[in-house]
């Protein structure tokens, strides 16, 4: 099995390119039928962007969870063990961008892994929801080298870019 | 891993682009979609795709026929609507096939039906757009990847929702350079509209009259003529368009060293679509722009070469049609109710063949279960004019037919040769002249009557295609979000209307959530046409050449 190495890229958003069409969170859904964990979230009237995992460094969630089931992987990705997460939503609570929801039904907390099933069998694939994205607007890049041309980039939920239409 | 070979690909045929997607069903029910990583745009589907997927086991799904409500195995249910069909001559049935479906499915059908009811009555459920579009004569034959090359790209319609794939491609082209514009003329602020560098919004009613004075202004005689030798100042004053609006836009076609218009399905949501096509068509040619007409089905052409539904559907009001056995598609679903109502009132005898249960599969007197589109490989019309090989999502559940099998079933117990083949061929369909369809009625102004709004079909990404889909399946209903009647902020004043309010329309037969988009044009309330209570208020034209939806004038009020 190729080794996954998605320790460098992140997903990134570019909330100009954004048309609100949803099909990140469906093919999170379609997924992850068991806890899909991207969300659409409207930021004003006609704003809109999928709030995901950002897979901090220093990452609350992993610091708050009683059960270790919040770990980091290999790749640096935190991850959540499904057999550990007792749905306690500690780390729903600790996550500083509100985009760890708890499943009531099944007692756990739903967690972007950004499609590690796909990137441990073909390192060069994307997670679903940025395959899907008709617009371009969610990549999965090194933001340190890669950094979209224009627009507004948002990567860990911070802007880090503002470039201007050259 | 090696890459998949091309005929190995599977395509979703829910639009022209026929983007490589692909699902994967487990043994307890669920659908897993795959996404080709070396396919296209980063390889996916739009959520249109998406939601087709969730389809594929959905609790409405049909998995037993049955004939006047008695349950039965398929073959014996082909063979009593065969005992039943027999009771009728050839000519008083007609059969209604799905669009979507894939070139050999529709030839093979055409084959059987010529063969088993030689003088039956066959059409094509094509989407309400694409007929204006083929009776312009225009070909799907520019690919839309060429619009990151352009400097100027004029969308009519909302192709971000119509076309979700076409917006990489757009915005890639507004963000390469400085001074690369995006335009959109629509009757309602959409997805592009709302990502465009300028949206102008017209009333739906004055759209064509629009477009056919650009078309004037680009310099488009046979436009002129059709309209009694008008310039465009002339058709302006007469319908009420700004003439402001037709020079900035002809201004921009000319300036523009690589313009591109975009024909983004406008004809199923607008008035007198033959007219808009034709006009923004002519406008395309006179300046220069590229022409990219998007399709709503990736075979229209071929299934219109194999019959039209206005034609069948006057020959069911005109009483000379008894029976109607409808492949694949939902005509209620399609087009109005009334429109089907109306047609189907003399029926005795209907077969439905449908993968999921809707209202019409639910009244039918004979039903059978029928494969989903994605559930048989063969060949697709691509958007950029060529065909590609799409192999089936998943394979057949149990119990339930192909299009191909169930007719060869159905020919068999008819009596007829199913492997006899030789339908005629049929002529290239001609550009309908330019006088048929531009003429004085796209002069016409329209205001609402106090009290009232003219409402227009907003074209949703997950309803365009099939709106029976939002209807059977609680998850795309979900996924498609809210519904709301779109308005400008005038008329919300002037109804004392908040954003959010509920608002009636049509005599409180529909009550829907008001949401406020700036932009929209005066005394418009554009509504999601998916559900059967607001299509039905929506105005539909049936003649014999053409059904379309066109503005309505409907009643409405605060709902509180």
């Amino acid at each position: 099995m190729p080794e996954f190495d998605g320790a460098d890229r992140q997903l990134v958003l570019e909330p100009d390119r954004c048309i609100g069409c949803l099909s990140c969170a469906a093919a999170c859904f379609m997924g992850h039928r068991d806890t899909p964990n991207l969300h659409y979230e409207e930021l004003e009237r006609w704003t809109g962007m999928p709030a995901v995992c950002r897979h901090c460094e220093e990452a609350p969630c992993l610091e708050s969870c009683p059960a270790d089931a919040m770990y980091e992987g290999e790749s640096g990705a935190v991850m959540r063990s499904r057999v550990l997460c007792t749905g306690c939503r500690s780390c729903s609570l600790a996550c500083p961008f509100g985009v760890l929801n708890a499943e009531t039904v099944r007692r756990q907390v739903a967690k972007c892994d950004i499609c590690v099933d796909r990137l441990e069998e073909e390192p060069d694939a994307l997670p679903r929801c940025v395959a899907v994205c008709p617009s371009g607007a969610l990549k999965f890049l090194d933001p340190e080298e890669e950094v979209p041309e224009a627009g507004y980039v948002l990567v860990s939920g911070r802007v880090v870019c503002e470039s201007h239409r050259v | 891993m090696p890459s998949p070979p091309e005929t190995a690909v599977s395509r979703c045929p829910l639009c022209s682009i026929c983007c490589p997607v692909g699902a994967e069903v487990d043994g307890l029910g669920h659908g897993t979609m795959q996404f080709p990583a070396d396919s296209g745009f980063e390889g996916g589907a739009c959520a249109r795709g998406l939601a087709a997927s969730h389809l594929l086991r959905s609790d409405a799904r049909i998995y037993e026929a049955s004939v006047d409500g008695r349950p039965m195995v398929p073959e014996d249910a082909l063979e009593a609507v065969a005992d039943m069909l027999g009771n009728y001559e050839a000519s008083e049935v007609a059969v209604m096939l799905d669009a979507y479906r894939p070139l050999e499915t529709l030839s093979r059908a055409a084959e059987l039906v010529s063969a088993a009811l030689p003088k039956a009555l066959l059409c094509t459920g094509l989407p309400p757009g694409d007929p204006a579009l083929l009776d312009a004569g225009l070909a799907a034959e520019v690919a839309p990847v060429n619009l990151e090359e352009c400097d100027l790209v004029l969308a009519l319609g909302d192709p971000f929702s119509t076309h979700p794939p076409v917006s990489r491609h757009l915005r890639n082209m507004q963000l390469a350079e400085r001074g690369n514009r995006l335009l959109v003329v629509s009757s309602a602020v959409g997805r592009t509209g709302l990502g465009a560098d300028r949206c102008m919004t017209v009333h739906p009613g004055r759209l064509a009259a629009l477009t056919c004075a650009l078309a004037v202004e680009c310099g488009a005689n046979e436009v002129s003529s059709a309209l009694g030798g008008a310039d465009a100042d002339a058709i302006c004053d007469e319908s009420g368009v700004p003439p402001s609006m037709v020079e900035e836009l002809a201004g921009a076609l000319d300036e523009a060293d690589t313009g591109a218009v975009v024909l983004a399905n406008p004809a199923g949501y607008c008035c007198r679509p033959h007219a808009v096509v034709r006009g923004a068509a002519e406008a395309a040619r006179e300046s220069g722009a590229r022409l990219h007409p998007l399709y709503a089905s990736p075979n229209a052409s071929a299934a219109a070469e194999i019959g039209r539904m206005p034609p069948v559907l006057k020959a069911m009001r005109d009483g000379r049609v008894r029976a109607a056995v409808v492949l694949g598609f939902d005509p209620m679903g399609r087009m109005a109710p009334a429109v089907w109502g109306e047609a189907a009132e003399e029926l005795e005898f209907v077969v439905h063949a449908a993968p999921v249960r809707t209202r019409f599969a639910r009244e039918a007197d004979a039903l059978l279960p029928l494969a989903l589109p994605w559930e048989e490989s063969g060949t697709l019309g691509a958007v950029d004019g060529g065909q590609v090989r799409s192999s089936a999502w998943a394979s057949l559940p149990e119990g339930v037919v192909s299009m191909d099998g169930l007719l060869e079933g159905l020919a068999y117990h008819l009596g007829a040769d199913a492997s006899a083949s030789g339908r005629a061929e049929s002529p290239e369909p001609r550009p309908v002249p330019v006088e048929r369809v531009v003429g004085e009625d796209v002069l016409e102004g329209h205001e609402p009557a106090d009290g009232c709004a003219t409402m227009v079909a907003e074209p949703q990404v997950y309803a365009d295609g099939n709106t029976a889909w939002l209807e059977v399946s609680s998850w795309t209903r979900r996924m498609a979000g809210s519904e709301a009647a779109v308005m400008g902020p005038g008329l919300a004043e002037e109804l004392g209307l908040q954003d959010g309010e509920p608002v009636s329309l049509g005599d409180d037969r529909v009550v829907l959530d008001c949401e406020v988009r700036e932009g929209m044009p005066d005394g418009v309330v554009a509504v999601p046409s998916h559900r059967e209570s607001v299509r039905s208020l929506l105005h539909w034209h049936a003649t014999e050449d053409v059904i379309s939806v066109g503005p309505a004038e409907v009643e409405i009020r605060s709902a509180e």
